[in-house]
This record gives C-alpha cells, sequence and structure tokens, in this order.
C-alpha cells in the first residue's frame, strides 16, 4: 500500500512544512519557506539589478516562500516611476507583481524627493513610504536581501 | 526578533547624496533600538582616504564620523587587508576605528541579525 502523509508545522520565524512519503521505504523531504525583506537600490535597466532582483522574486514566490515586502531606496525608487513599455529593452514589470501577485512594493519617499520625483506619481502597486517599514520588514523577515 | 544590525560599507559612495542616505539608514535603524554597527571593507575604506586628491571623500568621511558619533554609533570597523592593499593611511579620527582582520571576519559576522550591504 502507498501511503502520503503530510504535516505542516510552524516554527519559530518560518514555516516549516515536512513531508513524508511511504513507498517502500521512507523518504522525508523537509522544506523551510522563508520570509523576505528585498531592498533594490539601482534604477531600472542599471547593470540589471533590478531586473535580477524582480527575477529572484518571481522564483522565491514560486517555491512558496514569502516576500514581506519589496523596499526602493537610492536610485532604486526610480522603479516606482519608470514604466517598462516607455523603453525598447526589457524592464521589470513590478506593477503586475504587485497587483497580480499581491508583493507589497514601497518606494522611499525622501528618496524620490531628492531626485525630483516629488510632483510625479508613482505606477500602479507601489506605495509611498519611509525607511521605518524597511526596519520593520528587516525586523520580521528570516532573510534580507540587498540588490545593487 | 533581530537585535543588532551590520552597515557594509564595500564600495566608496558615489556621490553625498548616497552617504547621506546611507546615514539616514543607519540612523533609523538606531532610533529602533537596535545596536547598529558599520564595517568598511573592500573599495569602502577609500571613504578615509585622506590623500589631497581625495579631499571630498575626506570630508565626507568626517562628516559621516560626527554623524555616527552624535548618535552614539561606534567604533566603526574597518578591515585592515582593505587598508593594506590601497595603501591607506588613517587620518586623525582614526581613534575611532577599530580594526579587524580578514581571518576574523567570518565568525566576528556571525554576531549580526541583519548584515545590510549599501
Amino acid at each position: 500500500m502507498i501511503g502520503f502523509c503530510y504535516s505542516r508545522r510552524v516554527s519559530v520565524g518560518a514555516k516549516q512544512v515536512i513531508l513524508t512519503q511511504s513507498v517502500g521505504k521512507f523518504i522525508h523531504f523537509s522544506i523551510k519557506f522563508m520570509k523576505y525583506a528585498i531592498q533594490v537600490n539601482m534604477a531600472p535597466g542599471e547593470n540589471g539589478v533590478s531586473k535580477t532582483a524582480w527575477l529572484f522574486i518571481k522564483a522565491a514566490r514560486n517555491a512558496g516562500h514569502e516576500v514581506l515586502r519589496v523596499f526602493f531606496y537610492h536610485a532604486g525608487v526610480e522603479n516606482a516611476f519608470v514604466s517598462p513599455t516607455e523603453f525598447g529593452y526589457d524592464l521589470p514589470d513590478w506593477s503586475s507583481l504587485a497587483l497580480t501577485d499581491g508583493v507589497e512594493l514601497v518606494y522611499c519617499t525622501t528618496a524620490a524627493e531628492r531626485r525630483g520625483k516629488w510632483s510625479e506619481a508613482a505606477l500602479g502597486g507601489f506605495k509611498a513610504g519611509g525607511l521605518g517599514l524597511w526596519v520593520d520588514a528587516c525586523l520580521r523577515a528570516d532573510r534580507v536581501i540587498v540588490f545593487g | 526578533m533581530t537585535s543588532s544590525c551590520l552597515f557594509l560599507i564595500n564600495k566608496l559612495p558615489e556621490s553625498e547624496l548616497i552617504l547621506t542616505e546611507t546615514l539616514d539608514a543607519l540612523l533609523t535603524f538606531s532610533a529602533f533600538d537596535l545596536e547598529v554597527s558599520v564595517l568598511l571593507l573592500d573599495d569602502g575604506v577609500n571613504l578615509i582616504n585622506a590623500t589631497p586628491c581625495h579631499t571630498a571623500c575626506e570630508s565626507m568621511f568626517s562628516r559621516f564620523m560626527e554623524t555616527l558619533d552624535f548618535y552614539g554609533i561606534e567604533p566603526v570597523w574597518v578591515e585592515s587587508e582593505s587598508l593594506a592593499s590601497r595603501e591607506i593611511l588613517l587620518n586623525p579620527v582614526s581613534h575611532r576605528l577599530r580594526l579587524l582582520t580578514r581571518q576574523e571576519l567570518p565568525a566576528w559576522l556571525r554576531q549580526y541579525s541583519v548584515v545590510l550591504g549599501q
């Protein structure tokens, strides 16, 4: 008889899912789902950093991980104002990540103002916020990754 | 719960704007009662370069150190091999700097809950 046992265990800091499968012998899988806080510091198209961050987030979410917040800082705030359709080359579609996948995208208002973005409207899915939100994400995350 | 945060500066800030924003981030973390430390590594040690051709860096560094001092964030850690390979001599504020060897670095980094590259 082939048995399949699935149990979900929540541990401190991270969800841990343990799958136990019995097919003659026991195979034990242990997958730890992480909570990520991501910071993006480069403008779109700059060394492809922003695209790498976007691909990482997509891959992490597809693998079952949670992205608590993506915080755009330094020149990274430009991502909130440059539509991927404006340029001929391949830019990450951040808005769809927020609007379709529900990832929280926050750009630093002070960094945006310093780059003359105080009067422009941000793209759909982006929220204006401060560094406090970045600290909050770092405190709640299992892993913190800075791109750029 | 995170209790300590390390800001790792491994390149010279491209402008004063970047340095200002790095300081903003650093001070925000310290305002949340987190233990904040700073490490200058690789090209980040150019921040303390006091040679005449780097006067802009020198003024940036003085301001950087003054701000950290004001918020009680010290010492600033510097990786010694990075200094040596760039032949950088420490300037008068060097008494607020602590040296760390590359060998000590991995074990030393483990004490921090969050390490942020800038």
